[in-house]
């Protein structure tokens, strides 16, 4: 876990959630220390994508606090609203705005929440694009960009409110297989620049590759967690060696040895 | 008295309900039946009285309704005094109610009348493809009017009188309308209205009760409709007053179908004889004459107005 | 053909247009607030919206303009009945507006809703920069639909003093006793509203269509 010298900047603590018998996160306690990547992996049902989608509240928590820079997240409303500004999301379907220009999803929040200029709005919008590779696509509606594309449209717009932390829910698995890498590796550069980042996913190549630290989750509950290097040599729970050996069998970006 | 009453006048019947939740003067059915006055109109005693034809001629609208049974009429059933039915029994009262059913009984032998309130916009054209037998119901003879339908009557000739807030003391002459608002039922008030006191504002309203409100509410400054009608709202509500000025005159007709020549003879020599054997004067007692003071008026002379 | 009366039928298609181009509008806004407040997150809104679009509804038009035409001034409130008029048939049609809206922004994804509540747009902008400007595109027909309903509602003016088509056609027909001239000429009058209405919709659609 994180050493206690530093504060962590994402705090969950007994967090429950529950869709009506079934619980989907039970007791989750989990630290996130500024600079962090940590990636979720898990089989499908565990709630993976429920945690991330909590730590910035687009699903309420019936159980435990969730505390992000050391503060209480509010409930629903302005105050919400405002820290969420400071959470960056990736969603696995993209969801970028049907009717707005790929640059126009990029400035709507920089205008709206961050009460940028315009102009400031758009150049920074130029910037990302053009980091992400989309930019030449800037003035078109999303409907006409690939999947690839789209998705790293979506990080573009994610990194515009300059987030302190960035949560990235299975931001793969929408997308054909040939557009995967292009992108997971703009999630790796940013990775690489020390971003503090939650990522859930199913690439366990780029799980071993960018993580600072795995998180397996079984049932609603973190089973292990550790280094990528030993918890892919030596998982420790029954749970995670049945998973990898299943995940592992079927995947070309198999582990180095 | 049996009368009956297809679903066809629903719009109109929507109408006549809403002015209770509108007006809001306490009993549930002051408008109509609960009004002490309305309440007392009852012409089944000269419908008893009228007379049942002899031997008839066949026409094809005699031929019609001796087959359906009964007679088939448009006209109203929201004009007090005139034709207004009882919500809750179902019965029509008024003169020309009452009118309706006598010839109803003179053709038939038995009152039975089915309205059909189509308003005054379709009289011509329901007349016209015999869709009703006749049209009774402040149904003014004119010549242009005649073009369509043949008129028997008149059977009464009505005047327009002027009704006002009781504490409105400007309206005293005819000339005072012009400019101004004047509330006025579509039909034959609006027609002598818009006739005689072209410079007057007319604001329509289908129902009595709304012409009414907007005078107490001061929305309209006076309220033009036939006299018998508004001296019975005048007596039972204290907020109104009746003017003592009266204009025009409406002769109220019988519109039959204009194919059949035939019919209107019939429908001619029936109104001379309820005219002469004193029926018309007993049925003008229980009706109009609840609502008017004064002297029973001698019938006006069949064929005395043109388009008649 | 229409002698002195052609004056008065166009002044009363004019007043038609004009309840029509007022009451719209009207309807339009009641029916977005309504929307709103049938998607916010506070429940008594809920309800509240919920309540009048059920309550309106299921109630004759009629019946709402009468009551405000004469249940108004009881309450001391005496309004021109133009107005009353009006905010009837804008009262009404709001309640069809909603639902409209209603059904609209059910068709916009989700997703794009947490989208752009994960950006940290509040509630309100989330409305006005995302859900409505979409919602908006695919009610252009509905709502052209409610427009011509409310130019063929706006008939019901004739009942309750408003000189408009209807009653200018009565009028006319009262004393030529021409009903089928009178009522063809009617008909054309509310023909012309609903092709233009027709048009516009069309024109907007379009327009709707390139910017996807």
């Amino acid at each position: 876990m994180t050493t206690t010298d530093t504060q962590p900047l994402v705090r969950l603590n007994g967090v429950g959630k529950s869709f009506g018998e079934t619980k989907v996160l039970d007791g989750i306690d989990l630290d996130i220390a500024p600079g962090e990547v940590v990636v979720v992996i898990g089989p499908s049902g565990s709630g993976k994508s429920t945690l991330c989608r909590c730590i910035n509240r687009l699903e309420p928590i019936d159980e435990g606090t969730i505390e992000f820079d050391g503060k209480t997240l509010p409930e629903e409303g302005n105050a919400l609203a405002e820290l969420r500004a400071d959470i960056g999301m990736v969603f696995q379907s993209f969801n970028l705005f049907a009717h707005k220009t790929v640059r126009e999803n990029v400035t709507l929040g920089p205008i709206r929440v961050r009460r940028r200029s315009k102009q400031d709005a758009n150049r920074r919008a130029g910037e990302l694009l053009a980091r992400v590779g989309v930019v030449e696509h800037a003035d078109k509606p999303p409907a006409r960009l690939s999947g690839g594309q789209q998705q790293r449209a979506a990080i573009a717009r994610a990194l515009a409110m300059d987030p302190r932390v960035l949560l990235f829910d299975e931001p793969t698995s929408a997308l054909d297989p040939e557009m995967v890498h292009e992108v997971l590796d703009v999630i790796t550069g940013l990775a690489a620049e020390g971003r503090t980042m939650v990522v859930v996913t199913h690439e366990m190549g780029f799980a071993r590759r960018v993580a600072d630290r795995v998180v397996f989750m079984a049932d609603g509950r973190i089973a292990e967690s550790g280094n990528p290097a030993d918890f892919f040599a030596h998982p420790k729970t029954e749970r995670a060696r049945d998973f990898l050996s299943r995940v592992l069998e079927h995947t070309e970006t198999r582990p180095a040895s | 008295m049996s009368t009956r009453y297809p679903n066809r006048r629903s719009a109109l019947f929507a109408l006549g309900a809403l002015p209770l939740l509108a007006s809001c003067s306490g009993s549930e059915t002051e408008r109509t039946a609960g009004n002490p006055r309305y309440a007392t109109i009852d012409q089944s005693g000269a419908i008893a009285h009228g007379p049942v034809a002899g031997r008839l001629p066949r026409t094809p609208t005699i031929d019609e309704i001796r087959q359906r049974g009964y007679l088939r009429q448009s006209g109203s059933l929201t004009n007090p005094g005139f034709a207004l039915e009882n919500v809750k029994t179902g019965a029509v009262t008024g003169f020309d109610a009452g009118i309706a059913q006598l010839l109803a009984k003179y053709l038939l032998g038995k009152p039975e009348v089915d309205t059909v309130t189509g308003g005054s916009d379709t009289r011509e054209a329901m007349l016209g493809n015999h869709s009703v037998d006749v049209a009774i119901g402040t149904y003014t003879i004119k010549e242009n009017r005649a073009r369509l339908v043949n008129f028997a009557g008149p059977y009464y000739v009505a005047h327009s009188g002027v009704l006002v807030a009781a504490d409105n003391r400007d309206i005293r002459r005819l000339s005072d309308l012009d400019g101004r608002r004047v509330a006025v039922q579509p039909g034959a008030a609006e027609e002598s209205l818009r006739k005689e006191v072209p410079h007057a504002i007319p604001v329509l309203f289908e129902q009595s009760s709304q012409n009414a409100s907007a005078v107490r509410q001061g929305r309209v400054v006076a309220w033009s409709a036939n006299t018998a009608l508004l001296l019975g709202k005048s007596v039972i509500d204290k907020e109104l007053r009746m003017t003592d000025i009266a204009f025009g005159s409406s002769p109220f007709g019988i519109g039959t179908p204009k194919d059949d020549p035939a019919f209107k003879s019939v429908v001619v020599e029936f109104l001379h004889r309820i005219m002469a054997d004193g029926t018309w004067r007993k049925l003008w007692e229980c009706t109009v004459g609840v609502l008017t003071p004064g002297p029973v008026p001698h019938p006006p002379r069949v064929g005395s107005v043109p388009g008649s | 053909m229409f002698g002195s009366y052609g004056e008065d039928l166009l002044a009363g298609f004019g007043e038609t247009v004009l309840v029509t181009v007022t009451a719209f509008p009207i309807a339009f806004v009641i029916g977005i607030v309504l929307a709103v407040f049938r998607i916010s997150p506070v429940r008594p809104l809920r309800i509240a919206g919920r309540l009048y679009v059920d309550v309106v509804r299921n109630s004759p038009l009629l019946l709402i303009v009468v009551l405000l035409i004469f249940g108004l001034p009881d309450a001391g409130l005496l309004l021109p009945l133009f107005w009353c008029f009006v905010l009837g048939l804008g009262g009404y049609f709001g309640a069809y507006v909603c639902e409209t809206v209603c059904s609209g922004i059910r068709i916009v994804d989700r997703g794009q809703i947490e989208a752009a509540r994960a950006i940290g747009l509040p509630f309100r902008r989330v409305l006005t920069d995302v859900l409505l400007p979409q919602a908006l595109r695919a009610m252009v027909q509905p709502l052209g639909t409610i427009l011509i309903n409310t130019a063929l509602g706006s008939a019901l003016g004739a009942a309750v003093g408003i000189s408009e088509l209807t009653l200018e056609t009565r009028s006319f027909n009262l004393d030529t006793a021409q009903p089928v001239l009178a009522f063809l000429t009617a008909a054309c009058g509310y023909l012309a509203i609903n092709l233009l209405v027709s048009l516009g919709v069309r024109l907007l659609e379009r327009k709707a269509r390139v910017l996807r």
